[in-house]
């Protein structure tokens, strides 16, 4: 007993030391967002100030980050209602049947996922520009609808494996097709697997700068791309990059904190059961 | 209920419920007509420019013509790119492993314990939700020569002179970069492998108890086989990941100073997008593309391995 105590101590302390490491950088970046530019640059830095929304203010007004945020939203959306849609299909056909050749085809679109980005980043440059989708929100919402495809079939495919079969069969007995069984018995049951994903898949979009930032110029500008052209050769507006990061992170959090106790799972694709 | 009744949702539904292998494939086809547009064509198309001279920086009727292997050729030549590649394999190496022993250690402590209420678990997992491209220009804030946070605590500990910052100096660009990636991504492996401590099965650890074996017997010898196969995979995911690691380097440092942070990736970016050397960096993209295949060949062979054992 004496020995649990102990345990539990030092397991809060390192809580404590980890939460105080995590929230410190984030901490930060909120208290620059509220400083003026004089107490950013001051040295030693400043933890105590008089908080301004100036940033905030320059960063819709200035910068015109609203159209951005706009288009974030746009393309995150839209990636993630067309990679639950097609990808939860797959998912499905993948857990429920045996048939020749799935396993190799499982492995494939695993393996699309270990596709380092930066491969296919130039010739869909090149291929954008040729056929006009250059800067274009369609071309960043396939683009991300095709990389957060594997992720959706495998997540989904652990979902729908850990509903019993005999629930189809059951609603075949009783009169539905298989397409009926599957969307009105299977999928309604695993709403909270389908809500994971689907807010993974937002956040996995939402946060995506490399394709975005080679495949757009100005009209389908994403946030990171913006936050990113705050840094400039002639000066790093520190101010402004930590008031639309603060913007940018808040709702991610929220999805996180609504959908934590699946997130493990989603991140490993499914492999761990947590 | 006749057919002419139906909705057009519905028919689809009968049509495609007719045997079961057309069921199977009708929902399988479009994750793999998609995927297969996106992925294949793209690789062919970037084998093709491989082949090439392409350079957008050169007057257009001149822009590209067939140079066979020689890309290839010049890059195994270029000491920049083997420079480039030790980087990725130094940086790759050293965040897993201390990645891996930082969380295993964490999560052995936490195991049983209090891992605490929902908000604490959500700034838990903060730094691997964040953008990895906000995380680096944060980061890149913290490390300021003249006002950042961490540089400033750094010289108060008399840890680094005044002369010199984090990201300025050749020799703590790289571990500066690294330290990034490892506040980034510890936190996955605590919470994943806590996950896997949380779902072992008890009998072991029960017989264990009875014949009175010591904790490192019982971690060494129960633990860690049970746990391989979580293990193998957090590590397939992060190496994964490590080897292609660009957005916080190109926050942090585009590569710099004199290339001691130059990772492939962003040797690729800088040749196809600063140097506009198309061809070029896709022959690079190609190189990159084999070592992953080949290191994700042989952890998916461990995997299954691990697999089978258990």
């Amino acid at each position: 007993m004496e020995k649990n105590k102990t345990k539990t101590i030092i397991a809060i302390i390192i809580i404590g030391i980890i939460l105080v490491v995590n929230v410190m950088p984030f901490l930060w970046l909120i208290l620059t967002s509220l400083k003026t530019r004089l107490d950013i640059f001051a040295i030693p830095p400043k933890f105590f100030f008089h908080p301004t929304a100036k940033n905030f203010i320059s960063a819709f007004t200035k910068r015109h980050f609203l159209p951005m945020f706009y288009n974030s939203l746009i393309i995150s959306a839209s990636t993630t209602l067309l990679s639950l849609a097609v990808g939860t299909l797959g998912a499905y056909s993948l857990a429920r049947f045996k048939l020749f050749g799935d396993k190799h085809i499982s492995f494939w679109i695993l393996s699309t996922r270990m596709f380092p980005p930066i491969v296919l980043v130039i010739p869909f440059f090149i291929m954008a520009t040729r056929w006009g989708l250059h800067d274009t929100r369609s071309l960043l919402v396939i683009v991300y609808t095709t990389f957060n495809l594997p992720f959706v079939v495998w997540i989904m495919r652990s979902f729908f494996e850990d509903i019993p079969s005999d629930l189809e069969k059951a609603a075949t007995v009783d009169g539905y097709s298989r397409w009926d069984a599957f969307w009105k018995v299977i999928l309604p049951l695993s709403a909270p697997g389908l809500v994971t994903t689907a807010i993974l898949c937002f956040i996995f979009s939402w946060n995506e700068f490399l394709f975005a930032n080679v495949l757009t110029a100005a009209m389908a500008k994403t946030v990171p791309v913006g936050i990113r052209g705050l840094v400039t050769s002639r000066a790093i507006e520190w101010g402004e990059i930590a008031a639309v990061a603060t913007l940018q992170v808040i709702p991610v959090l929220a999805f996180t904190f609504a959908v934590q106790k699946y997130i493990i799972r989603g991140l490993t694709l499914g492999a761990v059961k947590g | 209920m006749s057919l002419k009744k139906l909705s057009v949702f519905q028919r689809f539904g009968f049509w495609i419920s007719g045997t079961e292998t057309k069921f199977k494939w009708a929902l399988l086809l479009p994750t793999i007509i998609l995927l297969a547009i996106i992925t294949v064509y793209p690789t062919i198309y970037a084998f093709n420019l491989s082949l090439s001279d392409y350079n957008l920086a050169r007057a257009a009727d001149t822009l590209k013509g067939y140079i066979g292997l020689d890309n290839f050729r010049n890059i195994l030549k270029d000491p920049t790119f083997w420079s480039s590649l030790r980087t990725t394999i130094t940086f790759t190496v050293v965040v897993v492993v201390i990645e891996f022993f930082l969380g295993l250690g964490i999560a052995l402590i936490l195991q049983g314990t209090v891992t605490g209420s929902r908000i604490v678990r959500t700034f838990i997992l903060l730094p691997m939700i964040m953008a990895p491209i906000v995380v680096g220009l944060t980061w890149t804030y913290l490390y300021q020569s003249e006002f950042g946070l961490v540089t400033f605590i750094l010289r108060k500990l008399h840890l680094m002179s005044y002369a010199t910052a984090p990201l300025a100096d050749v020799t703590s660009a790289l571990p500066a970069l690294m330290v990034v990636d490892i506040w980034q991504w510890t936190p996955f492996l605590i919470m994943v492998l806590l996950a896997g401590l949380e779902a072992l099965p008890t009998a072991p650890y029960e017989a264990a108890r009875i014949d009175k074996a010591s904790p490192f017997l019982v971690f060494r010898k129960i633990t860690l086989p049970l746990l391989q196969p979580v293990i193998l995979i957090v590590l397939v995911l992060r190496i994964m990941d490590a080897i292609r690691v660009f957005d916080i380097v190109y926050a942090l440092t585009e590569g710099g100073p004199a290339e001691a942070t130059d990772v492939l990736s962003m040797f690729i970016y800088r040749n196809a997008f600063y140097l506009w050397g198309i061809g070029k960096a896709s022959a690079i993209s190609f190189i990159l593309l084999y070592i992953i295949m080949i290191v994700s060949v042989i952890l998916v062979n461990l995997l299954s391995r691990a697999k089978q054992t258990v």
